[in-house]
């Protein structure tokens, strides 16, 4: 059971990025308006992380095929009693909505037609890394824990593992477990019995 | 008349640093959000390599030099060869639209009503740092010499020299000066009016 060396994020995103300036910070309510009036198109492929608009890297084979295995192993779990999504928006607050590969909620009859699942209803939220390994441990990472989103998988690819975080608690998750090739990943989801993922098959590792 | 040792900000390493790919907006993105009630008039924002920054506020010993050098330009520059622009802005190109301290641009006779002036019109750009150097240095100078501005100076209130830059090259200046308390700096416009203005006087000190 061995912690990620993760380095302990203080910052928020923009102070990760650009430690000398202050850049404006934008509102949700600010980014759909964005959308609307066309200052942001269709084709931009980004996300609202604490005020800064981030565009997001294209996805690679690699990253899309261990997105498709998780689904579906997620849906042979958890199918009825969980939400599952797909690379959708969730709601943290009033300046953050990310688009993580896999998030794992509530479920809901009206599969949250009105509104992006909140931190209340996350369950889990799955990150897969590839060229993005720095921006999710030193930015989304710390960025779910202070909303308190109550679990985090970040699945790397380049280093063939993945790291599971529990128990948020203000800026870092406190339960940093590092799985690897031969482990098997546990999730407790209340309503449900106890999971266990086998990281090679997450992986794609016979 | 020594030359300031500063590191060259090398934004190449910089880039690798920084995890977010931050969304890049157009001077048009730019106006657009100030015309849909996005930006606010009341904020103080500026457009940096496509980065909407908050301006810090003025403290006093920042405003008062600004002054100062208002009425020295003022008085010593002729009236036909140069107009002096206070914190507006200037359009650097389609990402770039800053609002320096102060501006001394070639002469127009409609003073520049229909456009900012542009780099090829200002004859010299003047930023007075207190809490801003590194930003001024790191953020600002690369944007200001990747433009073709011809001169700059960074007033370095804490450390009480004239930081001048000339040469502008790819990301940085060639030539750098330092002025300290008791030399003089001058200003050459192109016309021939020439100008000998005392550090002293910039800063204040008898």
């Amino acid at each position: 059971m061995a912690s990620a060396t993760l380095e302990k994020s203080e910052k928020t995103a923009r102070e990760v990025n650009l430690p000398e300036v202050e850049t404006r910070r934008f509102r949700v309510d600010e980014y759909y308006l964005m959308a609307e009036v066309g200052i942001l198109k269709s084709s931009d492929r980004v996300e609202l992380l604490d005020g800064v608009i981030s565009n997001m890297s294209p996805i690679g084979p690699a990253h899309a095929s261990v997105v498709r295995r998780l689904a579906e192993l997620f849906y042979a779990s958890v199918s009825q009693k969980a939400s599952i999504g797909i690379q959708t928006p969730i709601h943290l607050n009033d300046y953050s909505e990310p688009e993580p590969d896999l998030v794992i909620a509530q479920p809901r009859a009206d599969f949250y037609a009105d509104h992006h699942p909140g931190t209340d209803e996350i369950y889990l939220l799955i990150e897969v890394a590839d060229t993005t390994l720095a921006k999710d441990l030193n930015v989304k990472v710390p960025l779910y824990a202070a909303s308190s989103v109550r679990e985090v998988w970040v699945v790397d690819l380049p280093g063939q593992k993945v790291l599971q975080f529990r128990n948020p608690d203000k800026n870092a998750y406190t339960d940093v477990k590092t799985l690897k090739s031969g482990d098997e990943i546990e999730l407790e989801l209340s309503g449900i019995e106890k999971m266990r993922f086998a990281v090679n098959q997450i992986l794609g590792i016979s | 008349m020594a030359t300031a040792e500063l590191e060259a900000s090398s934004l190449e390493a910089e880039v690798m640093e920084q995890p977010l790919k931050l969304h890049r907006f157009s001077v048009a993105d730019y106006y657009r959000m100030a015309e849909v009630g996005i930006l606010k008039s009341s904020e103080r924002v500026e457009l940096l390599d496509g980065v909407i920054c908050n301006m810090s506020p003025i403290g006093p010993a920042h405003a008062s030099v600004v002054d100062r050098l208002n009425r020295i330009l003022n008085r010593n520059l002729p009236d036909a060869d140069a107009i002096i622009r206070i914190q507006n802005p200037t359009t650097l190109n389609e990402s770039s639209e800053p609002q320096p301290d102060l501006i001394v641009a070639k002469y127009r006779q409609d003073y520049y009503a229909k456009a900012h002036p542009e780099p090829d019109d200002l004859l010299l750009v003047i930023e007075v740092a207190d809490a801003t150097l590194i930003k001024d240095l790191k953020i600002k100078l690369p944007l200001y010499a990747e433009a073709g501005v011809q001169e700059l100076w960074v007033v370095d209130i804490n450390g009480q020299a004239i930081l001048q830059f000339r040469n502008p090259t790819e990301k940085t200046y060639a030539v750098k000066n330092q002025f300290k308390p008791g030399e003089t700096v001058e200003i050459i416009l192109p016309g021939g009016a020439k100008t000998i203005v005392p550090v002293n006087d910039i800063l204040g000190l008898s």
